[in-house]
């Protein structure tokens, strides 16, 4: 496969799971915010400031409005991390993959950038739960295309690459704006355990993480169970290892692939670190958040340098 | 022909129309299909259209035309919905001429970078030859592999008001369109099926198979299979969709400038797995944007030590580099010399009367004429710049005048040809006549092998005969019957005698070689006997089924 395909489809899957994270999130705080009390000691009450925060944005811990961040985090076109903007990029990829991916992906692409033109802003503030549905199931129904209909070979290998490492990547994120926001107010533990809860709900896993009965949601436990378990798909050490198959996959010579050996290597130290810090305070889970960053990153370069004749993107997204 | 309360169709008075004859009755191998085209009424045709657009809209299928406010206008390709139908008898003419004239063509590319024997013998002054803008210095006394130069050609044919085939243009540098003769085809038998009952069609849909097998026997590649590509300037392309669809239709990678590399003297593609060496290019883009460092150095497009790669034989590039010294306007008229000079035959196909405007003789008669003849300038394609002499204003027969006398090596002219008509459907779904030409393709690697029909372009303006896509024009899907007769025509035998491979030095190594002797034998010889007992097994292999 040529580089410049791999590549090409290596970022539709970042830019896809990227749309899909974003507007799950905002979904999760949407909803939180309309029932958030501040004074509900289990409440949920990650706002809007961190929800910037984590999409790379200033932000001095001033209240942000609503009507404000889901304007600029949805429908701005201009805002490289605003889901209209990845969609956007998406569809510009798979219209120059349109021989390796299956029609029906390109078309669910293609729809969901034509339903976000459609939302105006107004529609958006009065009722965005059509625009979080619209991407959302047009992102699931991409994914689930992807199962069905792509061949397991190459470039179904860099697709889902590029969405799991996205999908790490904005965990983390989240995790290390979360975590030091909510120790930064000694004695308030509450509210710190309320946005642990919350990003629980914005990453849709409140369920599994009562099934999986990984303790009381506060913060330590919520952190600890989105780096470490590998069992729920949303977390971070199963994004890795999702990358490392697919990478394997890929690879014919992967013993001695740089980013293999990357991810092998962080995989091992996720795993051992679910023991090792199983009574870790944030502290030390948010040093593990940023190392583990660094090492995808790192990894990030390695599969560029490696697949695709050294092409590299901005990683980094920002809203100004 | 019955057709409602619409009125008859009838051809334009003296031009030869190709579905009816001068006294309106319909042609006898159009008659069914007339038959079946005026069971519809104008509103079913009218709907038809709207299907068709629409379908083609969706496919992507579309051509950027320049809109009345000169703003480019992407619209859906535009293909009319009566077929054009050639018989049989018709084509085994015109691809005996087409492979004549390739021939021709290629043995004369060959020899203007090598020995300029047409040059001494004095057929064709060779400081015409230098000057053309697309004759390439940097390639001279190099020979591709395999010794083809013209892989790709889409000669534009027209009939004149007897009827008779004509050459109107030599397209060997990079002709489009063929994609558009698949889309076409699979587009009217999904529309209307129906219209295809009662004809044997031959069928179009292999041509991707064709040309990755000529790719593949010109591919200098020692072992193994050879790795072919197609090499387009981008997306931003107007011909984009073609290379995507070729690029797919044969299942090779579709690369761009950035994905091709040269180390040594051996070009590479970037793949996700390394560098992998590349040996036939199919290229989409003109030489002087190939390669920075040999042709232009301001082309961005272009891979850095292609040329030198070419040089060296590692890599086959197609059409080869400097063919176009073939394509010019002002090559043209010497192609029927070339024909007997290299091959020994006379013509099958004729040119068109063209006069060179740098002959004093000529000069005077077009000058004298300029209202009553077509002059183009040498170097362009696509229509630029032609001025068509009955249909020109005063004034711009005058600046052509100017034009002209500054430079008259750039300009020829060329007696008016009364394009053929065939009917074609207006927007409120009725006939009427509409000038039409042909652009057949034919690939050349082991063999010339001619895809049956090609791309029929209808000029949409009555009366006008400008039918380039990029000015208007339409198409249509371009019928070839297949023979009527049980035998296997005569030709199929006497082909390759008729001069099948081009250069007697090439060796004949390919696995099928010893089947094109044996087949052959068994036709000349002994095939009498067999021919009567219905068509040997091999005639496949031996005739290439389309040539």
């Amino acid at each position: 496969m040529l580089a410049r395909i791999g590549h090409e489809l290596y970022w539709l899957g970042r830019y896809v799971s990227r749309a899909e994270h974003t507007a799950r999130m905002l979904e999760g705080v949407f909803a939180a915010d309309l029932q958030g009390r501040p004074d509900d000691p289990v409440g949920v009450n990650l706002s809007w400031g961190p929800v910037m925060a984590i999409m790379g944005a200033e932000w001095d811990g001033r209240r942000v409005h609503a009507s404000d961040a889901l304007q600029r985090l949805m429908l701005e076109p201009g805002q490289d991390a605003s889901v209209v903007a990845c969609v956007r990029r998406a569809r510009e990829g798979a219209k120059a993959l349109r021989d390796v991916v299956p029609q029906d992906m390109w078309e669910a692409i293609n729809t969901l950038s034509l339903e976000l033109l459609a939302v105006s802003p107004e529609a958006l503030l009065q009722d965005p739960s059509v625009a979080f549905r619209a991407v959302r199931e047009r992102c699931t129904l991409f994914w689930g295309l992807v199962g069905r209909t792509m061949l397991r070979d190459e470039a179904s290998a860099f697709l889902a690459a590029g969405e799991r490492l996205e999908g790490a990547s904005v965990l983390l994120r989240m995790l290390r704006v979360v975590l030091p926001a909510a120790g930064r107010i000694p004695g308030d533990e509450g509210e710190s355990d309320g946005q642990a809860h919350a990003l629980l709900r914005a990453v849709g896993g409140e369920q599994a993480f009562r099934r999986a009965a990984a303790g009381p949601p506060d913060t330590p436990h919520v952190a600890r169970f989105l780096l470490f378990e590998r069992d729920y798909p949303n977390a971070v050490a199963a994004h890795v290892a999702a990358v490392l198959e697919a990478i394997d996959q890929a690879d014919v010579a992967s013993r001695s692939s740089p980013p293999v050996l990357r991810l092998s290597r962080l995989a091992a130290d996720l795993d051992f670190h679910r023991r090792s810090l199983a009574s870790a305070d944030r502290n030390v889970l948010v040093e593990q958040s940023v190392v583990v960053q660094g090492e995808l990153d790192a990894v990030d370069r390695d599969i560029s340098e490696r697949y695709f004749a050294g092409a590299l993107r901005p990683t980094a997204f920002s809203v100004a | 022909m019955p057709r409602g309360s619409a009125a008859p169709y009838q051809g334009p008075e003296g031009i030869y129309d190709e579905a009816v004859q001068a006294s309106g009755a319909p042609r006898e191998h159009v008659h069914d299909l007339m038959q079946a085209v005026g069971a519809l009424d104008p509103d079913q045709l009218a709907a038809l259209g709207r299907r068709r657009d629409a379908n083609f809209i969706q496919a992507g299928i579309t051509f950027d035309t320049i809109g009345p406010d000169g703003q480019a206008v992407d619209r859906p390709f535009p293909l009319d919905l009566v077929p054009r139908v050639i018989p049989a008898d018709d084509w085994s003419i015109i691809k005996r001429g087409l492979a004549q004239r390739i021939r021709a063509l290629n043995a004369f590319i060959d020899d203007v970078y090598h020995g300029r024997e047409i040059v001494r013998e004095g057929l064709i002054p060779w400081r015409l030859v230098v000057s053309r803008s697309h004759f390439a210095r940097q390639v001279d006394g190099v020979r591709p592999p395999g010794g083809v130069y013209t892989h790709i050609a889409g000669l534009d044919l027209v009939r004149d008001a007897d009827g008779t085939w004509r050459v109107l243009e030599d397209n060997v540098r990079t002709p489009s369109g063929i994609s558009y003769v698949l889309a076409n085809r699979q587009a009217m038998t999904r529309l209307a099926p129906r219209l295809f009952s009662g004809y044997r069609v031959r069928p179009v849909d292999h041509y991707p198979q064709v040309l990755l097998e000529a790719l593949r026997a010109v591919a200098p590649a020692d072992e193994g299979e050879a790795t072919v590509v197609v090499w387009t300037p981008g997306p931003l392309n107007p011909a984009y969709f073609e290379h995507a669809f070729l690029a797919h239709q044969m299942g090779v990678e579709l690369v761009q400038a950035s994905d091709l590399v040269v180390r040594g003297d051996v070009c590479y593609m970037r793949t996700t797995r390394g560098l992998e060496r590349v040996h036939a290019i199919y290229r989409r883009l003109d030489d002087e944007f190939c390669d920075p460092l040999d042709f232009r150095p301001d082309s961005v497009i272009g891979v850095p030590g292609l040329l030198r790669a070419y040089r060296s034989g590692t890599v086959a590039v197609a059409n080869a580099f400097g063919t176009g010294v073939a394509d010019d306007k002002a090559i043209y008229p010497y192609v029927p010399d070339m024909i007997r000079f290299y091959l020994g035959e006379e013509p099958i196909l004729q040119n068109v009367p063209t006069y060179r405007l740098d002959r004093p003789d000529d000069y005077e008669h077009v000058m004298d004429r300029l209202e009553e003849l077509v002059v183009k300038p040498t170097s362009e394609s696509g229509g630029k710049g032609v001025v068509i002499g009955p249909q020109a204003s005063k004034d711009d027969l005058e600046q052509l005048r100017k034009d002209v006398d500054a430079n008259p090596a750039r300009w020829i002219g060329q007696e008016v040809v009364k394009l053929s008509t065939v009917p074609t459907v207006l927007e409120d779904g009725s006939l009427s006549p509409r000038h039409v030409d042909l652009r057949p393709f034919a690939v050349f690697g082991e063999s010339i092998r001619v895809i049956p029909g090609g791309l029929t372009r209808v000029a949409m303006t009555p009366g006008s005969m400008l039918v380039n896509s990029s000015m208007g024009g339409g198409s249509k899907d371009t019928w070839v019957l297949e023979s009527d007769s049980p035998e296997p025509d005569a030709e199929a035998a006497d082909q390759p005698a008729q001069g099948e491979r081009l250069l007697p030095s090439l060796p004949e190594v390919r696995w099928d070689s010893g089947w094109v002797g044996q087949s052959q034998q068994q036709q000349q010889g002994g095939g009498a006997q067999a021919q009567r007992q219905g068509p040997p097994a091999t005639r496949d292999i031996t005739t290439g089924e389309d040539v």
